[in-house]
Order: C-alpha cells, then sequence, then structure tokens
C-alpha cells in the first residue's frame, strides 16, 4: 500500500491574503508538509520559484500586479524557466467555467475553487504527486497534458501521431510513468477527448466535477494505479500522445 | 531520445510534442509493502481539518479584517470615481471576501461580496455603477457581520443575499456582462 510522505515535499503559497496563506500553510503542515514559503503576490513567487525550486506551487488567481494567470504563463515558458514541469495548483474564488478553462491553457495541473477544504486540497496533492502526468508542447501550449480520459465514443480524427515527440532528457523514464513505446506498439486506436472540438461550442467534457469527486468516496479523475500494478492493461486506463 | 513525425491530419498543422518530466514527485510515494496503489491518506485529511478547527478561533477577528479592508477600499474606491487602481482594489477586497468568507464560517457574506465582486469586474470600467446598488453590498455586509450572521441559514441573510444577487444580475444582463456560468460561481459562494 502506497502514502504520500508530505514531509519530503516543498510547498510555495501565493496569495495576496494573509488570512488564506495561513490557512493553507496549517493546511499543509497538518498533512506533513515541512517545507511551506509563502509570497504575496507574482513577482515575489517568481522570485522565490526561481530561488528555491519548489516541488508545487498553489497560487490564487486575483493579485495585484503579476496575477496567478500571469505567473503560470511565467512559470510555463520552457526556454527560460529553471522547472516548467512544476506541478500548480489554482486555488481561486473564481468557479466560472470560461475561467477553469483560461486557467486549464495556463497550464495549471488543478484548479480548485475556494472555499478550501482539507479533503480538496489533499486530493489535487494528492493527484500532483501520485498520477504525474506527461506535458504537452505545442506552439500555443506547454502545459500537462489536458486529455485527463479516453473517451471511447469519440470517431474523430487524431491530431497526435502514434509516433509523438518523446523528450525523455537525460535520466531513464521514471517505470510510473505512461509507457510510450508499449502504446506506440498497440494497434488500437487510443481516441481522446477532443479539446477544441469541446471549446468549439461542444459540451465541456473537461471539466472534472470536483464537487461530485470531494462528495464521493472515490477519486474518480485519477488514472486507477491499482489495476496497473496488479498487471492490467495499462492502454485500459489513461491514453496519451496518439 | 527525441521522436517526431509529421502530422496525424490536416487539421493539425502544428507539432505536437510529448514530454515526460525527468523529474516527479513519485519518490515521495512510500511502499509498505502490501498491495495496492497509492491511498488517500484519511488521517492525514483529519489532522488538517482538526488544525483548521483550532485556526478558528481567530476566524471571528480575520473576519474584522477582512470587512475593515473592504470599507476602506470601498472608502478609497469612491473618492477615485470607482475608477483605477482604487477600483481594482475594490474589486480584489469584495474577491478576496468572496472566496474567503465561508472558510470564515460566513457563507452568505461570501455570497454578497461575490455579488459585489462580479458587478467590479464584468462591467465595463467606464460605466458608472449605482452607489445605492454598490453601497446596498457593503450594508448587507455590514449587517450580516453586526447579527452574527454565520453558516448559511439565517433568513433574512438569505433573502439579502438573493435580493442583491438578482439586482446585479439583472444589471450585468442588461449590460451583456452577465456570465453564462454565473450561477455557477453563485452556487458556489453559497455552498
Amino acid at each position: 500500500m502506497e502514502k504520500i510522505d508530505f514531509s519530503q515535499v516543498s510547498v510555495l503559497v501565493v496569495d495576496d491574503n494573509m488570512h488564506m496563506r495561513k490557512i493553507v500553510r496549517a493546511l499543509l503542515m497538518a498533512f506533513g508538509v515541512r517545507q511551506v514559503q509563502e509570497a504575496e503576490d507574482g513577482a515575489s513567487a517568481l522570485e522565490a520559484f526561481e530561488q528555491n525550486s519548489p516541488d508545487i506551487i498553489i497560487t490564487d488567481w486575483v493579485m495585484p500586479i503579476i496575477d496567478g494567470l500571469e505567473l503560470v504563463q511565467m512559470i510555463r515558458r520552457p526556454d527560460s524557466s529553471n522547472n516548467p514541469f512544476v506541478p500548480i495548483i489554482m486555488l481561486t474564488g473564481h468557479a466560472e467555467k470560461r475561467r477553469v478553462m483560461q486557467a486549464r491553457d495556463a497550464g495549471v495541473h488543478e484548479f480548485l475553487c475556494k472555499p478550501i477544504s482539507a479533503r480538496s486540497l489533499y486530493l489535487r496533492l494528492y493527484s500532483v504527486i501520485a498520477h504525474p502526468r506527461p506535458f504537452v508542447k505545442t506552439t500555443t501550449y506547454f502545459g500537462p497534458d489536458r486529455r485527463r480520459f479516453a473517451n471511447p465514443l469519440y470517431k474523430g480524427p487524431e491530431r497526435r501521431e502514434k509516433r509523438a515527440l518523446i523528450d525523455i532528457e537525460d535520466e531513464q523514464p521514471d517505470m510510473n510513468q505512461i509507457d510510450f513505446d508499449a502504446i506506440d506498439a498497440g494497434d488500437q486506436d487510443t481516441n481522446q477527448i477532443d479539446f477544441d472540438a469541446i471549446d468549439a461550442g461542444g459540451e465541456d467534457t473537461n471539466q472534472i466535477d470536483f464537487d461530485a469527486i470531494d462528495a464521493g468516496d472515490q477519486d474518480t479523475n485519477q488514472i486507477d494505479f491499482d489495476a496497473i500494478d496488479a498487471g492490467g492493461q495499462e492502454e485500459e486506463q489513461e491514453r496519451v500522445a496518439v | 531520445m527525441t521522436r517526431k513525425s509529421p502530422p496525424a491530419d490536416k487539421r493539425a498543422e502544428e507539432e505536437v510534442e510529448v514530454v515526460l518530466p525527468a523529474k516527479t514527485l513519485r519518490h515521495v510515494v512510500t511502499d509498505d509493502g502490501r498491495k495496492g496503489g497509492p491511498q488517500i491518506d484519511m488521517d492525514a485529511i483529519q489532522r488538517a481539518e482538526k488544525a483548521l478547527d483550532k485556526l478558528s478561533v481567530s476566524f471571528g477577528m480575520w473576519m474584522g479584517e477582512e470587512i475593515d479592508t473592504l470599507r476602506d477600499a470601498h472608502a478609497a474606491a469612491v473618492a477615485e470615481d470607482m475608477k483605477g487602481e482604487a477600483r481594482d482594489a475594490f474589486f480584489r477586497a469584495a474577491h478576496d471576501l468572496r472566496g474567503e468568507a465561508a472558510t470564515l464560517g460566513f457563507p452568505l457574506v461570501g455570497q454578497v461580496a461575490g455579488s459585489l465582486a462580479d458587478l467590479l469586474s464584468m462591467l465595463p470600467p467606464n460605466l458608472e455603477i449605482s452607489p445605492g446598488l454598490v453601497d446596498g453590498h457593503i450594508q448587507a455586509i455590514n449587517a450580516m457581520i453586526r447579527e452574527d450572521a454565520r453558516g448559511d441559514d439565517n433568513k433574512t441573510a438569505i433573502a439579502l443575499a438573493n435580493c442583491l444577487r438578482e439586482a446585479s444580475g439583472q444589471l450585468l444582463e442588461a449590460h451583456g456582462a452577465l456570465d453564462n456560468d454565473i450561477g455557477s460561481s453563485a452556487e458556489t459562494d453559497a455552498a
């Protein structure tokens, strides 16, 4: 059975509201996080990010001068950021769909609406730690793979080639990562949700029903690693990069 | 290792690159030897809920500070004819209250603050917002704090919040500024 050892995780909390920073800090420390750094605006967050390379960033949206969205966009610059892959959780009072889409398209990993709860924050942290997602780079987007779910009903063309460009850098891939070679070798079309089509006016099936997740026992947003570990076929799980 | 290939179809003119980050946080996932994948640690969640409960002794004072900030920001914005940075700061104060009030035990205050924040952010900056409507929001928040309207079951506070939300919605709609998803925001505020 696996558990998350939060004592090894460092978190940067960015919020212009001191009380909200205190609340988030208290929750994180109760989870076991020992290194919590705070920043009260986007500019000081960037400085803290460059100096301390936190493992996770939790940021508010509405802040003076550099807001949370701009902060995410600055961090998700693969050519200039010192860690463009850092998991980012957007914690905001905004709950409108267009805001969620904006945050997603800027490259946030998770979106968490205030009011905050211990459970909702834990689930977002759990998601970014236990289920790391590959990143996608196009001319218009750099960020975590926005396709969380395989859509078995999708019949349209595939924008991603079966031979996706993969940069594994210098290290061996994490064995817990999705095995692209195995997926490439498969003969099935791994249909994905087409977010562009959705954005163009279809139903927003990309929205995660966080309320339902929070209310329920199951984290329906996640890959079923239990099944994978038990020897199940990964192709039945999340599909990526094809 | 890098592999490239041409796009799959005409729609996909741009090249799509999938990158596996070299560093993930999977190393902080510990295994106790028993079968099963990562588990949600309910003990950690309960510890955090207790920590929040301990912190709650300060919530009344924090709420007072937030209300003071909102009042000051309102006064400054009025002095600047609801324009420029003063208006932005007023919006931020209302928006902060929208996000924080429910956690501090005053969800209906959060709902009214959210209605005010929507007025300040969604209407065109050059449009004069009725001072009466803005004042109505501030007075409602003051009254809720004065009456210690915690929780979400104070009937007068609910009626007040709904009335203001409706008035704001009508104004936003009249100026084509009503967000189609504003209902979700309101529901979240009220939750």
